[in-house]
């Protein structure tokens, strides 16, 4: 049996504007769902730490990073079209 | 790039970056090309732009948040311009300021001048609010950093404190202030609840002088009230622990009071008791403590706290009470002169002891003393000589018996002892020999040496009595026959006394009677002389004519009537009525006579018996020479030198005095040439002899010459016989009475005597008639 690969996303937000609750409460929600006990997410708030997001070269929030499992991708926006986002993700051939 | 639409925005830098600086330059609007899907995007200097409708969107959920914070805080809460105008107000503010209609446009309150309202306050709460408007004047002007005043609004039906504070808007510059009611009426009046109750406490055990403490176990801190310091005399700083604490406690009670404290704590409940400590000034001090212990979550005990109390006036006070309580008892049951168990005491004793020998089978004995003669120590050497003398008595007799006896006395010069274990009736003897040596020894008062004797009566259990009254009673009677029988006589009871006692106490109340009811009479003897064989007087002999009893002789009533004092009444009626009769037949014309007349020695006492006699004679007018006193010889030998004194003073008066029963006593020659005397009267006992014993007649004869020797009349008594008439006469005895001559008799019979007829009256001295 292989062991299920851990997946580690980053998850960029301007304090608690509407987009980027919106895609933090999107982001637990697919995690929840697929994710269950093999997910870490970090949340950076580019209004406290302006310089990380400019050294990540994140230029729009909510942005979504996913670190691993590779490749390394990013997602810009609510996460709210939920198919695309499993699809781009690769979270769909885990759930069967 | 793909022109974003329903699709995830990927993120490919470069694209991005230009899209975001070709945005930025034409000015499109970032939320139309995004779909709404970014807040914020960054310009290439990494600085963050908010979209706009993320800032409006910020602004608007921020201003949600804090105003349903604010309305969330059950404070007041207003924000006020510069001018004290009131911006913007809370959920609580508004809802206050329209219960007070403080309504204005556009909403409750806004728009009034906060501090306006407060200076135009008047009346109660005005000077709170004048307080309030300047400091928060200084908080606008920047003067003061912030502002806050505690204030009470009451109302008739409630009292309510409240905390007002101000804050500027801005430190630097301020622009405005938040003012902030708080509601603390719970705090506050918790708060002035525990300190009433904390005061009133205080105030409590101050006026209770109840000291308070508190000890922690754990740390063995103390923690005393300034009534515990006082009390222990430790200085208001002194640290107190259980070391400090103990070392104060009395040694000896400090086992007993540790170990109530322990029994305390391993109960986890309370206890109380009484030690003693001596204070730190050395002050020795009673006291009271009551403790508990203080449990925590875990049923641990943490503290013990509890009280003291001073009492040590209390216990001294009940120490004198218990003391002067039974000093009260003692007195009531003691004789306050010798100390000795009284009547009650003795009662109670005699009544415990018959209980006892009942069921032992044994014997009580009771002996009643009386001192022979003791008026006469009180007479001549005074009462407090008396007193120390009944002292030495009392001590003398406790000297003498067990100490399981009792020794008690019962007023005046009686003591009555209780043997409450006798074997043998002689035990009882045994004992009032003892008793009688005791007091006949010489007692040594204030420079006297004293002599006296008493006579003893006792009475046995369960032979003589079976209570307390009947022994004592029976104990009395045996008593008085002791007295018959002469000084330090005993005499123990015996069922015939009682009928004496009876007979004794009948005489003596129907003599208290006999007086007012006219029941005694005189009856005359007339005395004649030898020579002319004429009546030369008459002898008043009383006679009691006892309604129910009939002729009651004095040999059986005077004795008692001397012991009970009535004899001085009778004696003084037979004086005055011997002296009127004497008068009556003078005055009839009766040749000149002299009226002889007994007085005992009650009479010859009473302190006025000279001044009375001599108001009787001038009262009735008659000489006094013709009255003649006779007293007996026992009477001159108890007191000759007092007995002489009188006798002069009668005599002084012209009264003459016959010495009766002569020979009877125990009369020393010596004694008889110091009296002032007139007569002598020889006992009838010696005129018998001449009859009945012819060869023993010295004793009259040395009565008759003895007479002549002293020039006194010598008068016969009791002549019978023709025989001793002739043996007097020729032994030239002056005069002579008796049955030859006649009984006594009443005076209706007295006055016939003088009849010429009667034998024994020559015609020659019949000058009357």
């Amino acid at each position: 049996m292989s062991r299920a690969p851990r997946f580690k996303f980053r998850l960029y937000v301007a304090g608690d504007t509407e987009n980027s609750a919106q895609a933090l409460s999107n982001l637990t929600a697919l995690c929840g769902k697929y994710l269950a006990n093999r997910h870490d997410i970090e949340l950076v708030d580019v209004f406290r730490e302006p310089d990380r997001a400019l050294a990540d070269r994140i230029f729009m929030t909510p942005t979504l990073v996913k670190l691993s499992p590779a490749p390394a991708l990013r997602i810009i926006g609510t996460l709210g079209q939920t198919q695309s986002v499993i699809q781009t993700l690769g979270l769909g051939t885990l759930a069967t | 790039m793909n022109p974003i639409g329903k699709t995830p925005l990927l993120d490919h830098d470069a694209e991005v970056s230009a899209l975001v600086d070709m945005l930025l330059k034409t000015g499109r609007r970032l939320e139309e090309l995004t779909a709404g899907e970014v807040d914020t995007v960054f310009d290439s200097d990494g600085r963050a732009l908010m979209l706009r409708g993320t800032q409006e969107q910020l602004r608007r959920s921020e201003l949600a948040r804090e105003c349903a914070i604010l309305d969330a805080i059950p404070a007041s809460i207003v924000l006020i311009g510069k001018k004290g105008e009131i911006l913007t107000a809370n959920q609580s503010w508004r809802r206050i300021a329209l219960a007070n209609q403080l309504q204005a446009a556009p909403g409750p309150g806004i728009g009034l001048n906060y501090l306006e309202t407060c200076d135009k306050a008047r009346g109660d709460g005005s000077s709170d609010a004048h307080l309030a408007s300047s400091g928060i004047r200084a908080v606008l002007n920047g003067t003061r950093k912030s502002f806050s005043l505690e204030y009470r609004s009451h109302s008739p039906q409630e009292q309510r404190w409240f905390q007002l504070t101000a804050t500027p808007l801005a430190d630097d510059h301020p622009s405005g202030a938040v003012l902030m009611h708080i509601d603390i009426t719970a705090t506050k009046q918790a708060e002035v609840k525990l300190m009433l109750l904390s005061e009133r406490l205080s105030l409590a055990t101050a006026i209770a002088k109840v000291g308070v403490w508190d000890w922690d176990v754990a740390t063995d801190v103390h923690t005393w009230d300034p009534t515990m310091f006082a009390m222990y005399d430790f200085k208001p700083g002194d640290h107190i622990n259980y070391r400090k604490w103990s070392s104060s406690v009395y040694p000896e009670d400090l086992p007993g009071v540790e170990a109530a404290l322990r029994r305390t704590i391993d109960d986890k409940g309370d206890g109380s008791g009484d030690f003693r400590i001596v204070s730190a000034n050395g002050t020795l001090k009673n006291i009271s403590f009551a403790e508990r212990v203080v449990l925590d979550q875990s049923t641990n005990v943490v503290r013990v706290i509890g009280v003291n109390v001073d009492v040590t006036e209390r216990r001294a006070a009940e120490l004198a009470l218990r003391q002067s309580e039974e000093r009260m008892k003692h007195l009531a049951a003691h004789d306050f002169l010798t100390g000795l168990p009284n009547r009650m005491l003795l009662n109670d004793r005699i009544g415990r002891a018959i209980e006892l020998a009942r069921r032992n089978h044994k014997k009580v004995a009771v002996l009643f003393l009386d001192m022979d003669g003791f008026k006469h120590i009180n007479d001549s050497l005074g009462h407090p000589t008396g007193d120390m003398l009944l002292q030495a008595i009392g001590k003398h007799l406790l000297d003498c018996v067990r100490a399981s006896d009792t020794v008690s006395r019962q007023g005046g010069d009686e003591f009555i002892v209780l043997l409450p274990e006798v074997n043998h009736p002689q035990d009882t003897a045994a004992a009032a020999r003892r008793m009688l040596e005791a007091v006949a020894g010489v007692h040594s008062i204030s420079q006297h040496d004293l002599q006296i004797t008493c006579c003893i009566g006792a009475s046995v259990y369960p032979d003589d009595g079976h209570d307390a009254e009947a022994l004592i009673k029976n104990a009395d009677t045996a008593l008085y026959q002791a007295k018959e029988n002469g000084q330090s006589s005993f005499q123990l009871f015996d069922s015939a006394m009682n009928v004496r006692a009876v007979e004794r106490q009948f005489i003596e109340q129907s003599l208290r009677r006999a007086l007012v009811r006219s029941e005694f009479e005189l009856h005359y003897q007339p005395i004649v002389s030898l020579k002319t064989r004429a009546i030369t007087g008459a002898e008043a002999l009383i006679r009691w004519n006892h309604p129910t009893r009939g002729l009651i002789s004095p040999a059986q009533f005077i004795a008692i009537a001397e012991d009970s004092g009535l004899i001085l009444p009778i004696g003084a009626w037979v004086i005055e009525k011997a002296c009127r009769q004497l008068r009556e037949w003078l005055d009839a014309g009766l040749p000149e006579m002299t009226m002889s007349v007994n007085v005992s020695g009650l009479q010859f006492q009473s302190g006025n018996f000279v001044e009375s006699l001599s108001a009787i004679l001038l009262d009735i007018g008659l000489d006094p020479t013709v009255l003649e006193l006779e007293v007996t010889e026992s009477l001159l030998m108890k007191r000759p030198d007092f007995a002489a004194s009188i006798l002069r003073a009668v005599r002084e008066k012209g009264v003459r005095v016959a010495i009766d029963d002569f020979g009877t006593g125990y009369s020393s020659l010596s004694y008889l040439t110091r009296l002032p005397l007139d007569t002598l009267k020889i006992d009838q006992s010696f005129v018998r002899q001449i009859t009945t014993t012819p060869n023993e007649t010295s004793i009259v004869t040395a009565i008759i010459g003895m007479g002549q020797s002293l020039r006194l009349r010598v008068v016969a008594e009791g002549v019978e016989t023709a025989e001793e008439l002739a043996f007097l006469s020729a032994h030239d005895c002056d005069e002579a009475q008796g049955f030859y001559f006649s009984r006594p008799v009443p005076p209706a019979e007295f006055v016939k005597l003088f009849d010429l007829s009667h034998p024994w009256i020559r015609p020659a001295s019949a000058n009357a008639f």
